[in-house]
């Protein structure tokens, strides 16, 4: 009866799974890490060869990840095609395996990987991937992110309630800000009506946000990615506008003016909450 | 007869049910859900407060809910992960659930998760370590656990226990009740040429609180536990000898690739009042490319 402890096969195993290259080169690796064949391992029964049990288990786990992937990313995929977005997608899992037991967390960290792993050159293209991967990244986290919905409903607020110094407002937990090498809003929507689209490379400041479980996206001015920055703990709306105003170069009187008419829609939108009765 | 009291560790038999799945929640935020109970994938809402939460408060009022996770690693070498553990209890605490299940299996070690069924070599050392972890995870959650038969593709030579043999152990030093997922065992007996039949006989019935059915796929010379197909006529048969074993237990449809409309899931589980007849359906074995464990289920598209 062939003797191995629990803890070695586990490791075994585990290595043969995630290692990088095609199942010789993971049971060579496995071997010299863990002193293990697979011989040694796993059982023959009914002519099916033990390389070919092992595989089911190896090629089900990048397949696995890379449907994970996919769901996750559809803009990026439906972007630059199938079979490039699965090499990215690959090569991801190869580099960084999951560690949490949550799905949700397995492409946290691929916009980053995209970031880092692009060619280094000066072309502005080669940052899209990336760019797309943090957009759709931060929109699945809206999505799922505590939001407002079981707070008590905001009475209306007065267009002239914003000069009030003890109107307070705070960003919602969910409310995500981009600064973005390209106009991904606009590339976004029309994908996802099925229309042809290509961004544009400039700068854009991207709010998105969710209200009664709508995920709201938005290409926003920057005043109010600066006002929505003052937010981030309670404030008064007035403070935050002067603070605003100073941040973007405007004048106070322009962002207050301004606020009266998008401070409901920034709560509408689910980009903020009240954090005082008006 | 056993005495009902000893049947399904005092648990309920709740009849008929499926899993609470995505694809599914417009569906039944606008119609009657039609079957008894629904079981949640837990790891598809620990951390998700998004309308899918929304939808299990929902869900959770107008019927039962069961717990199953994936990612419990109960047969992993790692520590136990603590971290998981306050989450589930968490989740627990929000949905009441009659009970909270997972899988006899590990997910991954050295802190790697695979997301994926890894199997436990069949020994006295793997016995022993799972008796001492279910032990702690059911005093941490304060109510049993419930394990599942995973379907597996390959044995260790090291084994020296039949997966029976371990899990009727298991059940007895800890206390523990069994998912039975007649399709895990069709799956398993098939690739390792067992019988599935006799795998059955040998479970303690009184542990058995909840039965699994699913389609899996015939990929030539093995099978898949794909979960994306009708049960086939012989998971059917499978399931009439486990219900006239336990004498009755909750019965869940599994469907977590190509998944059907909602209708379509409900016809399919309403079959399981026919098999219980002995009206067997003769759905044949069908072939897929799916992967096993697919995640599917366990994913919510952003587009």
């Amino acid at each position: 009866m062939t003797q191995q402890p629990l803890d070695l096969l586990q490791l075994w195993m585990k290595t043969v799974i995630t290692e990088r290259g095609g199942l010789p080169e993971k049971l060579e690796s496995a071997a010299q890490q863990h002193g293990l064949i697979i011989e040694d391992v796993v059982a023959e029964k009914r002519g099916l060869s033990s390389r070919k049990r092992l595989s089911i288990y190896t090629s089900g786990y990048v397949a696995r990840l890379v449907d994970c992937m996919r769901a996750d990313f559809p803009l990026l995929r439906r972007f630059v095609g199938d079979s490039v977005f699965d090499a990215f997608a690959k090569a991801y899992i190869v580099t960084e395996p999951p560690h949490s037991p949550s799905l949700f967390d397995l492409g946290a960290r691929f916009p980053h990987f995209l970031e880092e792993t692009k060619p280094q050159n000066d072309e502005a293209l080669l940052d899209l991937p990336a760019e797309i991967a943090r957009f759709e990244r931060a929109r699945t986290e809206v999505m799922r992110a505590r939001g407002t919905e079981n707070d008590l409903p905001a009475t209306n607020l007065s267009s002239f309630e914003i000069f009030g110094r003890d109107l307070k407002v705070q960003v919602t937990n969910c409310l995500r800000l981009l600064e973005l090498k390209f106009s991904l809003v606009d590339f976004f929507q029309k994908t996802d009506q099925d229309e042809t689209a290509q961004p544009d490379a400039r700068l854009s400041l991207v709010a998105i946000g969710r209200a009664d479980y709508c995920v709201h996206v938005k290409e926003i001015e920057p005043w109010q990615f600066a006002f929505l920055k003052a937010c981030a703990s309670p404030v008064s709306a007035h403070a935050a506008g002067r603070s605003a105003a100073q941040q973007s170069g405007n004048e106070p009187s322009f962002v207050l003016s301004h606020l009266m008419v998008w401070l409901p829609i920034a709560l509408q939108f689910g980009f903020l909450q009240l954090k005082t009765p008006s | 007869m056993q005495n009902p009291r000893d049947q399904r560790l005092g648990l309920p038999n709740l009849g008929l049910g499926v899993g609470l799945r995505n694809q599914h929640f417009s569906y039944l935020m606008q119609h009657d859900p039609e079957v008894d109970w629904f079981e949640i994938i837990s790891e598809n809402f620990m951390d998700n407060f998004g309308f899918a939460r929304h939808v299990l408060e929902r869900m959770a009022a107008i019927r039962p809910i069961v717990m199953h996770g994936v990612s419990l690693s109960v047969g992993s070498t790692d520590p136990l992960d603590w971290n998981y553990l306050r989450e589930l209890k968490t989740l627990a605490e929000f949905v009441q659930p009659k009970w909270i299940s997972d899988h006899l299996c590990w997910t991954g070690v050295s802190s790697v998760n695979t997301h994926d069924l890894l199997p436990m070599p069949l020994t006295a050392e793997s016995l022993s370590h799972v008796v001492d972890r279910v032990c702690q995870i059911q005093d941490f959650l304060q109510r049993p656990l419930i394990l599942e038969n995973p379907s597996t593709y390959l044995e260790f030579k090291a084994s020296t226990l039949t997966e029976w043999e371990f899990l009727s152990e298991l059940a007895k030093q800890t206390g523990c009740g069994l998912l039975l997922d007649v399709n895990n065992v069709y799956v398993s007996s098939y690739n390792h040429g067992l019988d599935a039949e006799h795998y059955i006989r040998s479970l303690p019935h009184s542990s058995v609180v909840q039965i699994h059915l699913a389609g899996p796929s015939d990929c030539g010379q093995y099978l898949v536990d794909t979960h994306d197909q009708p049960v086939p006529a012989a998971v059917w048969r499978l399931y009439k000898l486990a219900q006239d074993l336990t004498g009755g237990v909750s019965t869940l449809l599994e469907w977590d690739a190509n998944i059907p409309d909602f209708p379509e899931l409900v016809a399919e589980l309403k079959k399981a009042e026919n098999a219980l007849q002995g009206i067997i359906p003769d759905t044949p074995l069908q072939h897929s490319e799916a992967v096993s464990n697919p995640v599917d289920f366990q994913l919510i598209s952003a587009t």
